[in-house]
């Protein structure tokens, strides 16, 4: 792959031969490297030109030479699965639909028991909220009101 | 040559005799398997014969070969079909068994790893309250499998003891009800048990676990409380104490507490000395697990992670000093990682351990309930989405039913992603007879369900652990405890018998 | 993913690597590169022993599927690899993927037939096998000439028979969970 680098843009550049590559392991391939990068398109009727700019405000020559390594690994990954996907696809649809179809359990939900309709078993569940809705309230802490957002996603420099 | 290791140069080949097997060359001997779970280990003479096409009726390696499923011409379909059938029993479930109910966030500790996202315990907003507990066992009552585990877990359940109380007891009375199996375990740092907690947990047979990474200095180090102090002491104090009261009484010999460690960074060097705490304090195993770069964990793994070969190492080295205990006497503590993959290889039955199935069992095999009332495909899956990522998260308690959990996208997503005929490396691994792989794991470290298995801390470890455990069941030493420990653990599932339905029954 | 016209004004063409003996690597101080001809190694093989380096190697594809693929391998560390190591690593695995590949198409009727009989065995539509009901088989070195040859018959018979069942999708989907998204989208639009 030859690679046309420009630091100052953070871009990287390169063709992607159709007779190689598909349209739907670009699209995979951007998505999943969208954390680190931005991807543009151009084609011609051989390839798709493919640009890559860095998020990352500080990448250097090598970052840029890495993340292009990295998007075509990812092109390999997705077009290598796609094969093997075909190639297996009568048994593992077969065990998708099997593990899928046997957890779900029929067609409709199943009715609750004829036990829980009784007003003995009623009276029993009422009972058992009042009695923990008065233990909450007499033994535990105050309760705040919601607090908020939840914590931002990691950097992805976090080292994994 | 590659991870999935490759023939001999020059290797001379005949593949027209040859039945669907994947290969591994283990250096000096070869690793034979197939989809049906059958497998042989040949020297590498024999393999090469194999491969030849040069092994002919007469041979004994024939005979080896042929009623493993490996000579094409040789096949009996039936009874390859029977053991496909029993390997991978958890296809046929209906629904999930497993249902882990976050009763509250907060916690007392600050554990450095700690994958729950746990908060500090002012955050009472955090707490389940007790129409989203009565709607959560609703839920989990409304899945089709006859039998169902629930697993309290945290931040630290007990902080909401008194929504611990009512799920379980509301759930024993449905499970009474409707006549289903009921299996109830805790899961807790032990720092705020008291006698009345454990005398509720044991009058209603809730099984009983804890978190010890190692001894003092190792586990005050990863498990602080909050604002410092150290909190080991009391662990093992209340494992002795509850062990106690077990053994006092025949009836709850079933309840003896458990213990989970957490393998970190400074574990690394302690094996032997976590292994010696164990088996000082009576337990019967330990579970070499490695860390996973999901939830905070992620965040903070620069500080308390460490490579996938790191921990094959120290694996490998805990495994040989704990077969070293058995073989000397001197302890038969068992180690449960290599007990869930010998049931897996040895035995051709799913000892249901969730991240190791083809699908995986993510919805199919367990779910996860936050304190709101979300449903995720599985406790990473939750933490995922503390972080800020909805993705895994499947339903609602209060708005959502089975079927439109298990019809969910996302379900159906991870159902693909790790069914191993859809992987590439996997479909031609000799270990994907007993393998899985876990999407919340590879989406979180390669943003992708499906992962990139060359490149994954996962498929490494797992991969080294396979590769210590065959070596292990090559070495007629080591095969010997290995045998031993798996008689043990089919006569305690035997001793648990049938209890009748609706009746609490106890959780290992 | 934006379009958008070329962002540099000279972009150099691509080299066009030379042409190399099938098994003979082309190498530079980075890269080692391959031009593999697919009727001979299959695509699978060739794709498939490139991916087992993308833990090593930063691997790039070019040329044609149909005709010929040129491999090209760039250690991700080359201090800790050079091209040379890349390429013998790259050619034992590509033997090694042909022969799994061929072992693989050899079987995959069998390994479909054996799973669709687990479903239906776990599903209570055929009766398990048992060991104990059938009469002995004899052992394959008491086997005659003609029994051989009608035991490679049957397995033939079998395997065209599972190529019926499978176009009769013996596995009933009523809900339609097998299509992909895709082909889902794509039926509710022609609706």
């Amino acid at each position: 792959m030859i690679l046309d680098t420009d630091v100052k843009e953070r871009s990287v550049s390169f063709d992607v031969p159709k007779k190689i590559y598909s349209m739907d392991a670009l699209r995979i391939a951007a998505q999943i490297l969208a954390p680190k990068i931005d991807v543009y398109l151009d084609e011609t009727k051989a390839a798709y030109e493919v640009t890559l700019k860095a998020k990352r405000r500080d990448a250097g020559e090598a970052q840029l030479t890495a993340l292009a390594g990295e998007f075509g690994n990812e092109l390999l990954n997705q077009e290598y699965r796609f094969i093997v996907g075909r190639f297996n696809h009568k048994i593992s649809s077969l065990i998708v639909t099997q593990a899928l179809m046997a957890a779900r359990g029929g067609e409709t939900p199943a009715e609750a028991p004829a036990g829980e309709s009784a007003p003995e078993f009623k009276k029993l569940v009422a009972d058992m909220v009042r009695n923990a809705e008065a233990e909450v309230a007499r033994t535990m802490p105050k309760k705040i009101p919601h607090q908020g957002t939840p914590l931002p996603p990691v950097k992805e420099d976090a080292g994994v | 040559m590659s991870r999935l290791t490759a023939l001999p140069s020059g290797a001379a080949v005949d593949t027209g005799a040859l039945a669907a097997f994947n290969f591994r060359d283990m250096g000096g001997w070869h690793l034979l398997t197939n989809d049906y779970g059958q497998f042989l280990m040949l020297s590498s003479a024999d393999f090469s014969r194999f491969m030849a096409g040069k092994v002919v009726a007469g041979d004994p390696l024939y005979a080896e070969l042929e009623s493993r499923g490996f000579l094409k011409a040789r096949l009996d379909f039936k009874q390859l079909a029977a053991n496909y059938v029993k390997k991978n029993s958890f296809q046929w479930f209906p629904g999930p068994s497993l249902h882990m109910i976050v009763v509250t966030l907060r916690c007392n500790q600050k554990c450095q790893y700690c994958h729950s996202s746990v908060v500090d315990p002012s955050r009472t907003d955090t707490d389940m309250d007790v129409e989203t507990a009565r709607k959560t066992v609703d839920f989990i009552f409304s899945t089709p499998n006859p039998t169902i585990c629930i697993e309290f877990q945290g931040g630290e359940p007990l902080l909401n003891w008194p929504v611990v109380k009512f799920i379980t007891e509301y759930a024993q009375a449905k499970a009474k009800a409707g006549n289903r199996k009921l299996l109830m375990a805790l899961v807790c740092n032990f720092t705020l048990m008291t006698e009345d907690k454990l005398d509720f947990l044991f009058d209603h047979h809730v099984s009983i676990c804890t978190s010890l990474d190692g001894p003092a200095e190792l586990h005050n180090k990863n498990r602080p409380f909050l604002g410092g102090g150290e909190a080991q002491q009391k662990v093992v104090y209340w494992l002795e104490k509850i062990q106690e009261r077990c053994n006092a009484d025949e009836k709850k010999k079933h309840y003896l507490p458990g213990a989970l460690m957490t393998t970190t960074r400074f574990s690394m060097d302690y094996g032997p000395e976590i292994v010696d705490l164990y088996v000082k304090l009576g337990l019967e195993q330990i579970f070499l697990r490695p860390l996973s770069p999901i939830g905070y964990a992620k965040r903070v793994w620069k500080d308390v992670g460490y490579e996938a070969e790191e921990f094959v190492r120290f694996y490998e080295k805990t495994l040989d000093y704990i077969i070293d205990l058995n073989v000397s006497g001197k302890s038969d503590i068992m180690e449960r990682m290599a007990l869930i993959l010998l049931s897996k290889v040895v035995k051709g039955e799913d000892p249901g351990f969730m991240d190791l199935r083809s699908p995986a069992g993510a919805v199919l095999g367990c779910l996860a309930y936050n304190y709101n009332g979300e449903i995720f495909v599985s406790d990473e899956g939750r933490m995922v989405d503390h972080q800020g990522d909805p993705l895994f998260r499947v339903g609602d308690v209060a708005k959502s039913d089975w079927i439109s959990v298990i019809d969910h996208p996302t379900t159906r997503a991870c159902v693909s992603a790790s069914t191993l005929d859809n992987q590439p490396m996997c479909h031609q691994c000799a270990f994907k007879p007993y393998c899985g792989v876990e999407p919340v794991f590879h989406y979180e470290t390669q943003k992708s369900v499906f992962g990139q298995m060359p490149t994954s801390g996962w498929c490494v470890s797992h991969m080294g652990i396979f590769d210590v455990i065959f070596r292990k069941l090559r070495d007629p030493r080591a095969r010997r405890v290995l045998d031993k420990w798996l008689e043990r653990d089919q006569c305690r599932w035997q001793e648990s018998e049938a209890v009748p339905a609706g009746q609490p029954e106890v959780v290992r | 993913m934006k379009s958008t016209k070329n962002i540099s004004k000279q972009r150099p063409q691509a080299a066009v690597p030379k042409k190399v003996a099938v098994v003979s690597p082309q190498l530079s101080s980075s890269d080692a590169a391959f031009s593999l001809d697919v009727k001979t190694y299959g695509l699978e093989s060739v794709l498939g022993a490139a991916y087992l380096m993308m833990d090593k190697a930063y691997v790039s594809l070019s040329g044609d599927r149909a005709k010929s693929v040129v491999v090209t391998l760039r250690a991700k560390d080359p201090a800790a690899i050079k091209p040379k190591a890349l390429a013998e690593e790259f050619l034992l695995d590509l033997a090694s993927q042909k022969i799994r590949w061929a072992v693989a198409k050899n079987n995959l009727p069998i390994r479909e037939f054996v799973a669709e009989q687990a479903v239906l065995i776990a599903n209570g539509r055929v009766a398990p096998s048992s060991a104990a009901a059938a009469p002995p088989e004899p052992p394959a070195e008491q086997l005659t000439d003609d029994q051989r040859a009608e035991i490679e018959k049957l397995i033939s018979e079998v395997e065209a028979e599972i190529k019926t069942m499978n176009d009769k999708k013996v596995v009933p989907d009523p809900k339609n969970i097998k299509a992909s998204w895709e082909e889902k989208q794509e039926q509710e639009n022609k609706a």
